[in-house]
């Protein structure tokens, strides 16, 4: 046993190039996946740990605004009321609880929304709620100030609180006035140091700690700037006096966090009363919208952010070990085949065949001892940059890197395990065979049905067009494994292009068609005519029935929430499909143009369907267009129609797209209009946010891809070089018999050319419809759709690659044919 | 009669203690049947790859007619291989995917005026010509390697150990074959083995031991026959 190991060993030398290869497929593997979840498990750790010790919030919510008790109205008694809110206000008292019209109450609701009051609003109903699903709330409140493109959130500390708790890095908390502690990154980007002061507006505040206080994994500044800039957005966190002083928007909403222990997988939490139509949440609440990305930011940004990142370089790791083990398998076949005559004798003389085929396992113990190792270290190296990005914008905590068991097993046990069963099966398969059939002569090989069929089929072409085809389908399983081996290239060739650049293409693709720089929403409808800005209509509401053109209805079994948006003729916003036509025109009163995100989603297409809800009535609308947009859920409608059928005699507005410069600073914004203004979002700053939030995707993308590439070009040379290797013979007879290098290579070498272009054809469909599974399956997770398509130039530029790796391989291994020996044919068997 | 091969002090050195040919020197006249004869490790396969091309001297001259073969370029000697020279193995060396029409198909490497049907029928293979080298007999596989060679009308064939894998019987019908192609087509045989028996159809016989010859006749009867057919 021994010796034959050594014996397998020494003829390793032999085949280099495979088992480089090897050794190269198992780094790969080894490599994306330490690179992936050593960054991602680190964060991972720390979330979890972060999440329990401070109490993190599970969900936040603001009251009900549908609930308003005349008692309530007494809230609104010290606010200096317009002419029409305090008329609005008169006319509820009137009114209250149950007489009002639905635009008194809409009006109604809009005042408490724009005076911050909807916390004190339904105490009893949140109480036996809460007690009902176990869970606390506290209010929690800030204050947020921008200067430029920085933005700085007061928050007050105190040491009670039982939900948001901050976590210290250094210093202590604030407890004098006018003492702030600061974010630890930002103290850490922007050099600022305990002891230090820091001016804002005007105040001087001395720094005497540094901290994290992220609401899930990063801190939220506002619901404008919902993604996390470690250079510009910074909290402070100062005593309740200092805080009252502090300048700035003040917001107000309650954290909650449920009591018993919380699986963050399970969505269910989020029907029922707590956000569902019967509860707190208000369906028609101006700020719905926003609400909403809170509540998505902050429970489901774990999944957002690093599930697909895990889900993907796990599967991704688990196809590359799949590729290594065909690859082993191969190159044991092709081994075995070369040795037959002397696993023949081996046999003979009395060895076993389980002694045999265990020789064989020195390829996955070598590749697995060499490639792993390699990977790890690679691996290791890589995850550095992945973890800055990460560490960028998730201000937590990181926990120092550990090699776990599940690791140890998985990088090293699993593959060792698996490619070792493999070559054992193989091998044993193999040279179990008797004695007398291993030993059996070269020429005597029978020729099987396939390749008999193919030779009758092709009896009429060139002699060299049959001979190549007559090697090419001697071996109906090697056929098979070359094109699947080929078509797992094709795969990662199509990886390479669907992956490289997608998701700068979208944003850019996305944010081209915003040429407006600002949406500010209104806490009131207006009906003003600001003909330099375009003006929407905006509302949340759930699709109550989709019906596709044909008259068949659409289930579906999740709610779905969508922005209806009333919409006139655009300036800066371009509507536009695929083909940039501009839909704007199609819309009518019923015609409606939805996002590609939505019809992606919920397979809508054209001329189908939605309905809706609206003052307790069903409209249905029929999708005229579908806009280039992956990231929205919206709807757009006519605004005129829109306003009526929510009961406006007036057509309004809600939210304005602008480009004026005024809105990039609070100070410049009129007094009236400030005080009607629920927030101001900078579109560019979100462009810039949300490219940074998708780096650390982009990155392993990239890794992932380049990878991919790298792995095809692998497979190829492992192809040509096994073609090479198990044509020996023929390719020596061939040269005693005079035939040129260039014409055996020309025969030889390009026996599975066809194969490859065919299993490369193939791996397009395949590539692209099984990553528009994955990403379609964690579209709700990432939050938009990724429109997955390669165009033909694309395919051709694949199909040229892969060739040219192909035919690389075959140039190194033109090396090998070059260097068979012509005595190899007279060799006696 | 001319000189298709003379050989001139040749030596084939692998490593100080490896003389493969040690100083030989040999005239092959063209239209004679050549056996080799010697044991295992004398050196005729060495001479058979330096005559055939298959391998240069380490020193000497090997002349193909006029045509010194030792300095000319591996190319070159592909295209003398290509052109001039048929191989007969000991163990066929068939292409099992190839039928037996196919398999001589191979050894057609230009255009010329052989008829592979033709071939086939000299060698009896008329019925074998569909079929696999799998389903054919050792016999009949070494007459397919025998017509491969012939397809290409080669000025000589090389024949190392032809009849080894065989039974008497039918090791007899091939070299009855091979006498058949040297006295109708005048084509040179060079045939080299361990087997003293097959000396019996050569016009010359060459001994050989450690790398040189050590002894060297011709069948006179054999000889003289020859010439006549050829005068």
């Amino acid at each position: 046993m021994s010796l034959l190991f050594l014996n397998a060993l020494k003829g390793l030398w032999q085949k280099k190039i495979q088992i480089i290869a090897i050794i190269l497929l198992l780094a790969i593997a080894t490599t994306l996946y330490v690179a992936t979840n050593a960054a991602v498990s680190r964060v991972e750790e720390g979330y979890y740990d972060y999440l329990v010790e401070q109490n993190v919030e599970h969900f936040s919510f603001v009251p009900t605004l549908e609930k308003i008790d005349i008692d309530d109205l007494d809230l609104l008694d010290d606010k200096d009321l317009t002419d029409d809110e305090a008329l609005t206000v008169q006319q509820a008292r009137l009114c209250l609880p149950d007489d009002c019209d639905s635009q008194t109450m809409l009006f109604l609701r809009s005042i408490f929304s724009r005076y911050n009051l909807q916390v004190y609003l339904n105490k009893e109903e949140i109480d036996e709620i809460a007690d009902e699903y176990g869970f606390i709330y506290e209010l929690t409140k800030s204050k947020l100030r921008t200067d430029g493109n920085k933005y700085y959130k007061a928050v007050p500390y105190d040491e009670d609180r039982l939900i948001n708790k901050p976590y210290l890095v250094s210093g202590d908390f604030p407890k004098a006035d006018n003492e702030v502690a600061i974010l630890s990154n930002y103290a850490q980007v922007n050099d600022l140091a305990i002891g230090d002061e820091y001016e804002v507006n005007e105040q001087k505040y001395e720094i005497v700690g540094t901290m994290f206080l992220s609401d899930y994994i990063y801190p939220i500044m506002t619901i404008s700037t919902p993604f996390f800039d470690e250079e510009n957005n910074n909290i402070f966190l100062m005593n309740e006096a200092t805080y009252e002083k502090f300048s700035g928007t003040e917001s107000k909403l309650f954290s909650a966090r449920l009591d018993e222990e919380y699986e963050f997988r399970n969505r269910s939490y989020r029907k029922g009363p707590i956000f569902g139509e019967e509860g707190i949440m208000s369906e028609e609440a101006i700020s719905m919208n926003t609400e909403n990305f809170i509540r998505l930011m902050r429970v489901d940004t774990i999944q957002a952010d690093i599930e697909p990142n895990k889900i993907f370089t796990n599967a991704f790791v688990n196809v590359l070990l799949a590729i290594s083990a065909v690859i082993i398998l191969i190159i044991v076949k092709k081994r075995i085949e070369n040795e037959k005559n002397q696993v023949g004798i081996l046999k003979a003389i009395g060895y076993s065949a389980s002694a045999i085929a265990s020789s064989y396992l020195v390829y996955p113990l070598i590749g697995v001892l060499f490639g792993c190792v390699l990977g790890y270290f690679a691996g290791v190296f890589l995850s550095e940059p992945l973890i800055s990005v990460y560490v960028s914008y998730y201000n937590l905590p990181l926990p120092d890197y550990q090699i776990t068991w599940e690791y140890f097993s998985r990088i090293f046990l699993l593959p060792l395990g698996l490619l070792a069963i493999v070559s054992f099966a193989v091998a044993f398969l193999m040279v179990k065979k008797p004695p007398l059939f291993l030993l059996k002569e070269g020429s005597n090989l029978k020729v099987n049905f396939l390749a008999r069929s193919v030779n009758k089929i092709l009896r009429r072409a060139a002699f060299r067009t049959r001979f190549k085809y007559s090697l090419a389908f001697r071996s109906f399983g090697k056929l098979l494994i070359v094109s699947l081996v080929s078509l797992f290239s094709g795969l990662l060739i199509t990886l390479f292009m669907i992956g490289n650049g997608l998701f700068t293409e979208i944003l850019d693709q996305t944010f081209g068609n915003m040429k407006f720089d600002h949406i500010v929403s209104y806490n009131t409808f207006l009906d003003d005519e600001a003909e330099e800005d375009d003006l929407f209509l905006n509302f949340e509401n759930n699709i109550s029935k989709m019906v596709a053109a044909d008259g068949t209805e659409i289930d579906f079994e999740e709610e779905i929430t969508v922005t209806l948006s009333g919409v006139d003729t655009p300036q800066y916003m371009k509507i536009v499909d695929e083909e940039e036509n501009d839909l704007v025109p199609k819309l009518g009163d019923e015609n409606i143009i939805i996002s590609y995100r939505l019809a992606e989603l919920n397979n809508l297409n054209k001329d189908d369907r939605l309905y809706f809800e609206i003052n307790d009535e069903e409209h249905k609308f029929i999708i005229a267009g579908i806009y280039q947009d992956y990231f929205a859920r919206t709807v757009f409608v006519d605004r005129e129609y829109l306003s009526s059928l929510y009961g406006f005699e007036e057509t309004v507005y809600n939210v304005k797209y602008s480009v004026d410069d005024k809105y990039r600073d609070t100070g410049a914004i009129d007094e009236d209009e400030l005080d009607k203004i629920e927030g101001i979002f900078s579109i560019r700053e979100l462009e810039e946010n949300i490219k940074s939030e998708i780096e650390a995707f982009d990155y392993v993308i990239y890794i992932i891809t380049t990878f991919a590439a790298v792995m095809a070009f692998i497979i190829m040379l492992v192809i040509a070089n096994v073609i090479v290797e198990e044509n020996r013979k023929n390719i020596s007879l061939m040269k005693v018999l005079g035939y040129k290098n260039r014409e055996i290579g020309d025969i030889i070498l390009n026996i599975y050319t066809p194969f490859i272009i065919f299993a490369y054809l193939i791996s397009i469909p395949i590539m692209i419809n099984l990553v528009k599974f994955i990403l379609d399956y964690l579209a709700e997770d990432i939050g938009f759709v990724i429109p997955v398509q390669i165009s033909i130039f694309q395919g051709v530029v694949g199909l040229i690659a892969i060739l040219i790796a192909y035919y690389l391989g075959i140039g190194f291994s033109r090396r090998v044919l070059n260097k068979i020996s012509l005595s190899e044919a007279l060799k006696r068997e | 009669m001319l000189n298709i091969y003379t050989l001139k002090n040749v030596k084939k050195i692998y490593n100080e203690r490896n003389v493969a040919l040690d100083g030989v020197d040999l005239q092959i006249k063209k239209g004679e049947i050549v056996v080799v004869l010697g044991p295992s490790g004398s050196g005729k396969s060495t001479l058979l790859n330096v005559l055939s091309g298959l391998d240069y001297p380490t020193s000497g001259t090997v002349c193909y007619y006029q045509e010194e073969l030792n300095n000319k370029s591996a190319e070159t000697l592909a295209e003398y291989r290509y052109r001039d020279v048929g191989f007969i193995f000991q163990s066929y060396n068939l292409m099992p995917t190839l039928t037996a029409f196919e398999n001589i198909e191979l050894g057609k490497t230009h255009q010329n005026d052989c008829d592979i049907y033709e071939i086939m029928q000299k060698m009896d293979l008329s019925e074998q010509k569909d079929k696999y080298p799998y389903q054919l007999s050792g016999g009949q596989m070494q007459r397919v390697a025998i017509a491969r060679s012939l397809v290409k009308n080669p000025e000589v064939i090389f024949c190392d150990e032809p009849t080894g894998a065989l039974d008497e019987k039918i090791g007899k019908v091939v070299l009855e074959k091979l006498q058949e192609i040297n006295r109708d087509q005048h084509t040179t045989i060079v045939i080299v083995t361990h087997n003293p028996s097959i000396a019996k159809i050569a016009h010359t016989v060459v001994k050989m031991n450690s790398g040189k010859i050590v002894e060297q006749y011709s069948n006179k009867k054999r000889v003289a026959a020859a010439e006549l057919r050829w005068v």
